[in-house]
């Protein structure tokens, strides 16, 4: 079984946020095209990951970036010692095998890298293999999931309009503040009132988007302070590393957001 | 006043005073400062006479120096008393040495005396009128500066005056808009506007209100400058509070700014004065801070860190409204603070009764019943003088619809008025590189967007100077007007580039060649569009003998684009008028010459540039002109411009680097070029030290280098060769000994420069 490496043995943890298992799992039901939206951290890798395992198909996840090719996603020819050899890409992998193919941050690649997707977001569910002169049919298993943070994204980095389109879209925010500090805790494993201190400390921060950041604290930057502090750091210290120091370099508003973090504690 | 009576108060002989003293000091501070003391007292009283103001001010400024046990400060004073006297007269000596032993508490370290002493004297050689309205203002300015930065707020104001004495004064007594802000920079402390945005983020951050953050005036009503006042929103806030620096005023503002904050996240809408006695109001007032710092504490409690600390009333001495209203202050958010008293007592009761309330209006009764008490405890409370305690909270007067004796609401002038500022003058920033511009209006640095500069608009600009002697950059210090130039008519341009066609053909085939990137060959790819042979081989060979071939068997082609973007920045000053030995033709008219032939040569090869002029009179007056900029074609307007270029006035050449590479910033080609072409150093009007401008050149290069942008120069018959190498850089500085060939070198420069 080619793919049973991009198989999902136990179960990763997820706390739902609302009723996006059951929305994913009637899209999967379907076969469509999923598109995740939401901030940096906020656990749409994992969510996917998730229901992977929960549908029991492999995972095959490709974090894109801007110096993708077509030739990364589908495959290419590489030689050896016998003379070229087809190696499949990871998208054609999943397309062949039947999986879950889990495009990261989509909008990194370039767009011309981008539509090679298109055959297999429409009802044709193809993927053509210009150089190995194949088409490939989807596998009935197979379904695409992109996720892309919409935050960040300048104008030139959107996606294409008749890419958009092919998507059903989930819309991910950090979880209400009861919610991260359960995930934080359990994620971390850290007494509840100290992860409910991060996420006090990481709604700070939050305030402080468009006024200066980018983004606030993420979840993820949650965890990883948690645990620091399981492992016996101070919390305004793993504050400072986990969040503070790795969020901005300007230093008006690393003092502003370290005298944030100093009034939660 | 001792001084004034010139009279020993005991009566005894002038000389035994002298001498009692100056056994004292030999006994605090051994023979030298004796002697010198001595040294120093004898030629005042020669210059001045024994009985004069000078030397009986001399004498009991020393005895109390003596008195307050700081006999160090004596030999200073004797040494600095003559030099006072002889440079800035008797009257202001005398001010000075009645002044000094009053500053004592704020010099406090050793040699602070002297430093101060040494600051007056230099002073009073280089402004004499300046020195007792400066000694007036010293302890006001010594409350917020230490000697050192006493000194550097003294030089700025000579640097700033530039030789006018009226300037200078107002400026040392702080009626200048420019004293005040020197004082503000030197206090160490950057001006309030800009640290405004970082408190309003603070405050952002932490209770996810957003205030707009202003510095109160401090003409106006005094009382409201004391403390924060709040409409709204908008937050006015003083540009000191008396008797903080440093970090102390820092964390003072940050409580006040908390505090504000805490209001707009808990309050619960202006409240209704009614029927309310003064005194029922501030104890209202005082326990609605009370009420919203509790609920911010409790989410946040590292505020109680920040608060708590400015807390200082303490549960003794005489009971006046004021020190029962600051105890009850504290005794409402500071549960651990002991407090007998038995009003503050059932203050604290009846305010965790009425916080336990659900009803709003249970703090108002349970304020009338402390107020009524407070009457009849016979306490007199005076509303005119009462100010909220501690010193972070603010005035009160956001809480109340109105208040019988409050100054007029914030006016809306003044905010406008700042709006129009900010509108019209831009403060120098980084590049605005395009994630900035997305953060929003408030963002770091957020560019004030000029105006679209029409034909005739004049955009005043502040830019900042280095100054090299206090190794700080002056903000705001230099006006740009930038300007759309005279024109005439453009048929001239082409004319003198007609006049000259074989320097035009050689710079065309000059740059033409320059220009044309050649393909390059990028061999052993992993992708490209063809087999690289020489590699396809190796693999195939490698094939055959049963290894791993190496897959990198292609080959693409890149040309090798030009991405050069330049400022041809032509420096007009007056010497560019002089002509070329024997003949007829100036500096200028070569310099304008070789800039039209470039200008045409570059514009018809679609390379980006931008060629601009600058001349200034001043400080307050640096002329930019744009004859060319990047956006337009070097066609009729442009010419037309050139052709109306004059020369004159001098060479702030530090002013001109600034706004050529603000002009560079937003440029995104990969090299960013200013080639600055001038006949001299920089110098100016208002600047007799030669090295200010040259040093601050130098540092608009450096500066201009930090964000990507080269500067070069090509000195055309320069008088002052070292200067431009300190300022650009040996290598980067093309000397022209002759004028003439200017046409054909300044090509040549360019070509070499975009290599």
């Amino acid at each position: 079984m080619p793919l049973s490496d991009y198989r999902i043995d136990a179960e990763p943890f997820y706390a739902p946020q609302g009723d996006e298992i059951d929305l994913f799992a009637a899209s999967h039901a379907l076969r469509q095209p999923v598109m995740i939206k939401g901030p940096t951290g906020c656990g749409k890798t994992r969510f996917v990951e998730h229901m992977a395992w929960r549908l029991g198909r492999p995972l095959v996840t490709v974090a894109c970036h801007e110096d993708m090719t077509a030739s990364d996603l589908v495959g290419r020819f590489l030689l050896d010692a016998d003379g070229t050899r087809w190696h499949d890409g990871p998208l054609t992998l999943a397309v062949r095998h039947g999986g879950i193919c889990y495009l990261d941050e989509i909008v990194e690649a370039r767009q011309d890298t981008t539509v090679v997707i298109h055959p297999l977001t429409d009802d044709r569910r193809v993927l053509p293999l210009e150089k190995k002169n194949e088409l490939v049919r989807a596998h009935a298993d197979f379904q695409l999931v992109i996720s892309y943070n919409p935050g960040y994204q300048s104008v030139l980095k959107d996606l294409k309009e008749s890419t958009k389109q092919r998507f059903v879209a989930l819309d991910f925010g950090y979880p209400d503040p009861v919610r991260e500090a359960r995930i934080v805790a359990r994620e971390a494993d850290i007494e509840l009132d100290a992860a409910e201190l991060l996420v006090r400390i990481a709604q700070r921060s939050r305030n402080l988007k468009g006024h200066g950041l980018d983004e606030g604290a993420s979840t993820r930057m949650l965890i990883q302070a948690g645990r620091l502090m399981g492992r016996g750091v101070a919390a305004a210290v793993a504050a400072q590393i986990a969040i503070t120091l790795p969020l901005t370099d300007e230093p008006d508003l690393r003092r502003t957001l370290a005298e944030a973090v100093d009034a939660c504690l | 006043m001792p001084v004034a009576s010139g009279q020993d108060p005991a009566g005894r002989d002038p000389r035994a005073r002298v001498e009692a003293l100056a056994a004292r000091l030999h006994a605090a501070a051994g023979a030298d400062a004796e002697a010198a003391w001595r040294a120093g007292l004898a030629t005042v009283v020669e210059r001045a006479g024994p009985s004069s103001l000078v030397t009986t001010s001399l004498v009991d400024a020393a005895r109390a120096c003596l008195d307050a046990g700081r006999a160090e400060a004596l030999a200073p004073l004797a040494e600095h008393a003559p030099d006072l006297l002889a440079r800035a007269g008797r009257r202001a000596a005398a001010a000075v040495l009645t002044e000094i032993p009053r500053l004592l508490p704020r010099l406090p370290a050793q040699g602070d005396v002297a430093r101060v002493l040494g600051t007056l004297a230099r002073l009073a050689e280089r402004a004499p009128a300046a020195v007792e309205p400066l000694v007036r203002t010293s302890p006001l300015l010594l409350v917020r500066l230490e000697a050192d930065a006493y000194d550097a707020f003294v030089e700025t104001g000579v640097a700033h005056a530039g030789g006018d004495a009226g300037r200078l004064v107002a400026f040392v007594t702080l009626s200048s808009r420019e004293g005040r802000a020197a004082l503000e920079a030197e206090a160490g402390e950057r001006p309030l506007a800009e640290r405004a945005p970082w408190l309003a983020r603070f405050v952002a951050a932490i209770l996810g209100v957003h205030p707009l953050v202003r510095p109160a005036s401090v003409e106006g009503d005094p009382r409201a400058a004391r403390r924060t006042r709040f409409d709204g929103r908008l937050v006015l806030l003083p540009e000191s509070f008396r008797g903080y620096r440093g970090s102390a005023a820092e964390r003072l503002e940050r409580a006040a700014l908390a505090h504000v904050g805490a209001h707009l996240a808990f309050g619960r809408g202006r409240l209704d004065p009614g029927t309310l006695k003064p005194v029922q109001i501030a104890i209202v007032s005082l326990m609605e801070d009370a009420r919203v710092e509790r609920l911010a504490m409790a989410a946040l409690p590292g505020l109680a860190r920040l608060w708590l600390p400015f807390h200082d009333a303490r549960a003794e001495g005489a009971q006046t409204a004021e020190s029962l209203l600051a105890r009850l202050s504290r005794a409402l958010v500071d549960p651990r603070c002991p407090d007998e008293d038995p009003w503050v007592a059932k203050g604290r009761t009846l305010f965790e009764a009425a916080l336990a309330d659900p009803d709003p209006a249970a703090l108002r009764r349970a304020a009338g019943v402390l107020g009524n008490d407070l009457g009849q405890m016979r306490v007199r409370f005076d509303a005119k003088a009462y100010v909220p305690q501690p010193v972070y909270r603010d005035d009160n007067s956001g809480l109340w619809l109105f208040e019988p004796d409050a100054p007029p609401p914030v006016d809306a002038p003044e905010i406008a008025a700042q709006g129009v500022r900010i509108e019209t003058t831009e403060t120098p920033r980084t590049p605005p590189d395009r994630e900035r511009r997305e953060r929003g209006a408030d963002a770091p640095h957020a560019p004030a967007r000029p105006r679209d500069a029409g034909e005739e608009s004049r955009l005043v600009l502040r830019l900042p100077e280095w100054d090299y002697h206090a190794a700080r950059l002056r903000p705001d210090w230099v006006s740009v007007l930038d300007e759309r130039p005279r024109t005439a008519p453009a048929h001239l341009v082409d004319r003198w580039i007609e006049a000259r066609p074989a320097t035009l053909s050689r710079t065309e085939a000059l740059v033409r060649q320059a220009r044309i990137g050649r393909p390059k060959r990028l061999r052993r790819r992993a992708e490209g569009e063809r087999l690289d042979l020489d590699a396809a081989i190796g693999a195939v060979l490698d094939q055959r003998l049963g290894l791993t071939p190496d897959p990198r068997v292609f080959e693409t082609v890149r040309i090798a684009e030009r991405d050069v973007a330049l400022v041809l920045l032509l420096d007009v000053s007056e010497s560019t008028k002089d002509t070329i030995g024997g003949t007829t033709t100036s500096v200028f008219s070569v310099m304008r010459d070789a800039t039209a032939v470039l200008a045409r040569v570059l514009d018809a090869l679609d390379d980006p540039f931008a060629v601009h002029a600058f001349a200034s009179n001043g400080r307050e007056n640096v002329h930019y002109t744009r004859i060319k900029d990047f956006d337009e074609r070097f066609e009729a307007p442009a010419k037309s411009r050139l052709a109306g270029l004059r020369p004159g006035l001098s060479t702030r050449m530090g002013a001109a680097l600034r706004m050529a590479t603000r002009a560079l910033a937003t440029s995104r080609a990969h090299r960013r070029l200013i080639l600055l072409v001038t006949d001299g150093e920089p110098s100016d009007v208002d600047c007799p030290d030669p090295r200010h401008l040259v040093e601050d050149a130098r540092k608009a290069v450096q500066e201009a280098a930090a964000l990507g942008v080269d500067a070069f120069c090509v000195a055309v018959a320069p008088r002052d060769e070292a200067a431009l190498a300190t300022v650009f850089g040996r290598a980067n500085v093309a000397h022209l000994p002759r004028v003439e060939a200017l046409p054909d070198r300044l090509p040549q420069v360019y070509c070499r420069l975009v290599r």
